[in-house]
């Protein structure tokens, strides 16, 4: 049985060996960046969550016949609901209302060009050592759930949540010069 | 929620984390169907929350200064810097200085012993009644024990 407060890696072997209950908590922990990249592509969220339902089937299907060595997630579940996408739209199945956004680059490349990663790494560096880590750590570890990294820097998931919020928004209004309440 | 509202930055985040009430959840839904410009700021906003990973990904930048910084700092470097030059040639005077062995006169026969016994034990050279410089020299061993 894996719980979802194991290690990542201990629980993507867990699920490739066909552990049901670690298909639950991969599928709990990932879905919505699977459903935010689709919709960063133009999908609309209602289809987003049926691909991203699909996607999760065709997974577990793939590791069930053995065709998966290892489970990078969410990286594998974004490129296979973004091919499932693509490959909708054109099979104008019933899916094809919605609009794949082939202008938007993949997941792998930059979508900020190389002046605003610079401006957002300088807004970055000007906040408290604190919110750089919880950021940090909720952006390259997304295997981690907010509670697990508000464990790892001893504060509450709450608070954790208000830190990436803000600075979330001071990149934001950096960046694109959106207010928050627009 | 009606229909005449929209999708604001908030209720997009909220919902692209997943933490958006049922009924705000199923609004943006429904709305984002028929809104062409709400659609795209969701989009947008979906697309910036991805880019967060490149954010956190990057190297943390180096200050940049300003020009006048920039001045100010070749400044004192170049003062530093001669500042260094001078404390060298200095030290390296005051090494010569030290190396010049330093004399006393101890020319009076009544208290010449004691004046070479206490200019030895500071490390000076003496110059005895005879002008001869007077090297400080070892007491022998006693017969039988190492030096």
């Amino acid at each position: 049985m894996a719980a979802s407060s194991e290690p990542s890696s201990t629980t993507e072997a867990a699920a490739l060996a066909g552990d049901h209950s670690a298909w639950n908590a991969l599928v709990a922990r990932h879905n919505q960046k699977v459903i935010v990249a689709l919709i960063a592509h133009g999908v609309r969220p209602a289809v987003a969550r049926e691909l991203a339902q699909d996607t999760w089937l065709r997974l577990l299907n793939q590791a069930t016949e053995h065709r998966l060595d290892r489970l990078e997630l969410p990286g594998l579940a974004i490129r296979q609901a973004l091919f499932l996408a693509r490959s909708h739209a054109r099979d104008e199945r019933p899916l094809a209302t919605m609009r794949i956004d082939e202008s938007v680059p993949s997941d792998e490349a930059r979508l900020l060009s190389r002046e605003e990663l610079q401006r957002a790494s300088e807004i970055l560096a000007q906040c408290n050592p604190m919110a750089q880590r919880v950021f940090k750590l909720v952006y390259l570890s997304p295997q981690l759930t907010h509670a697990e990294v508000a464990a790892r820097v001893g504060l509450s998931a709450q608070r954790v949540k208000q830190i990436v919020c803000e600075v979330r928004a001071e990149l934001r209004s950096a960046l694109r010069g959106v207010d928050d309440e627009r | 929620m009606s229909a005449e509202h929209h999708v604001t930055v908030i209720m997009a985040e909220r919902f692209l984390s997943g933490d958006s009430p049922a009924d705000e959840a199923q609004f943006i839904e429904g709305h984002v169907e028929h809104c062409e410009e709400c659609a795209r700021a969701l989009q947008r906003e979906a697309a910036f929350e991805m880019s967060l990973n490149d954010v956190a990904a990057a190297p943390v930048p180096l200050r940049r200064r300003s020009i006048r910084t920039r001045v100010v700092l070749a400044v004192a470097a170049t003062a530093a810097l001669a500042a260094g030059t001078v404390l060298l040639v200095n030290s390296q005077q005051v090494r010569a200085e030290q190396h010049v062995p330093r004399l006393v006169r101890c020319d009076n026969p009544t208290t010449h012993a004691d004046c070479v016994k206490a200019a030895h034990f500071d490390g000076l050279l003496t110059v005895g009644p005879t002008q001869q410089l007077e090297i400080p020299r070892y007491e022998e061993a006693p017969a039988g024990v190492k030096p």
